[in-house]
């Protein structure tokens, strides 16, 4: 009998990370923006998706990759407004980048400007999977109180963007905009922040021209590199 | 979230190894959690208890080694702790740090019994 140690230092999900990664280079090349959509449920993001297609229709090729549990309700609402596919897990409680690849293919992989994914409803799994986005944006509504950054910092970490929604119910929520916005700065300093309301439009159009902006940064950086 | 699915993910990548080694016991398996790892180490202890006889040897051993989250400053190039996710470096100028560890499941090391006489050392 030899006992042997062997050295292995590798992070468990190195190989899903990589999937993601190579998924992100190759839409990368052909100029598709990926971003990620993460909240709880009920947050706006397919709220958010329908006033983004609408703002920004006939000026960015878009596509929506949309995640529940069930049902097809939310490719339903979007089918009109912009190509949609939508991924059903079942009882999984977050998308993973095999389903997202598998998705994409669904969606006869177009050319497009920006690629969104709607994530499962939750604050807290979806923070652990790289679904190959480039951008991962976190919604926060102001029903859902101004605390929650704090409480979820792994989400909030690990996003780029974060989107106040529902801003035009603020006359009637105890909802501090300040407190949110520095609890969630507390954790990333550099996140992007924008507040929105889908009902009114308040605060959609800037926010487009951020998403804009951002597509033609990716385009920029992958003609240099 | 998710130790259960975790954990039969690391097994599955352990006993891989066992066989490339052509180990008659898996003795020990390492592992590396932090806070921002996302599992709770109680939970990770009882998933590997109820699926770790299919291992070798059937009697593995989990060390759960937890590591802060530490992170440097991307400006001065100090190493420091965040404490309570906290990620605002104060003392410096720049509020941008690179998290270096705490934020990941790691499995370090696989301890194995053979029956050659050769150990092989490298995986
Ligand atoms: N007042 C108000 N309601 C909104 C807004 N955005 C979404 N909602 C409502 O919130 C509910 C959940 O929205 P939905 O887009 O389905 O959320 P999702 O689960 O994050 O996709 C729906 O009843 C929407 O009409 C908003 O900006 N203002
Ligand atoms: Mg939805
Ligand atoms: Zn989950």
């Amino acid at each position: 009998m030899t006992k042997t140690t062997i050295r292995v230092n590798r992070d468990i999900q190195a190989e899903k990370r990589e999937r993601a990664a190579a998924f992100r280079e190759k839409l990368s090349r052909q100029g598709t923006l990926v971003l990620n959509l993460v909240s709880s449920p009920g947050t706006g993001k397919t709220a958010l998706l329908e006033a983004i297609a609408k703002e920004l229709k006939g000026r960015l090729r878009m596509g929506v990759l949309v995640g529940d549990l069930a049902t097809d309700r939310d490719a339903q609402r979007l089918a009109p407004l912009i190509p949609v596919e939508q991924l059903t897990t079942g009882g999984a409680c977050h998308l993973e980048i095999s389903l997202v690849e598998q998705g994409w293919q669904k969606l006869g992989e177009p050319e497009l400007d920006i690629l969104f994914i709607e994530n499962i409803g939750n604050l807290v799994c979806p923070a652990s999977h790289d679904l190959g986005e480039h951008m991962r944006v976190s919604l926060l509504s102001t029903t859902e109180g101004d605390d929650k950054p704090g409480k979820y910092p792994k989400m909030f970490r690990t996003s780029d963007a974060l989107v106040l929604t529902k801003i035009d119910l603020l006359p009637y929520l105890p909802f501090r905009v300040e407190a949110a916005i520095e609890d969630a700065r507390l954790i990333q300093p550099d996140l992007d922040i924008f507040h929105t309301s889908a009902i009114t439009t308040e605060g959609i159009p800037d926010w487009c021209e951020y998403l804009e902006q951002q597509r033609q940064k990716l385009v920029a950086s992958v003609q240099t590199s | 979230m998710h130790e259960f699915s975790l954990v039969k993910s690391l097994l599955r990548q352990v006993n891989e190894i066992a066989e490339q080694h052509g180990a008659t016991c898996v003795e020990e398996v390492k592992i590396e959690i932090g806070p921002l790892t996302g599992v709770e180490k109680i939970l990770v202890q009882e998933a590997f208890e109820l699926l770790s006889p299919d291992l070798p040897g059937s009697d593995c051993r989990l060390t759960i080694i937890e590591v802060p989250l530490q992170a440097i400053c991307n400006s001065c190039g100090k190493s420091i702790v965040v404490q309570n996710f906290q990620f605002q470096w104060t003392a410096c100028v720049s509020p941008n740090i690179r998290i270096t560890s705490g934020d990941a499941f790691r499995l370090l090391d696989v301890t194995i019994d053979t029956e050659l006489t050769t150990g092989v050392t490298e995986p």
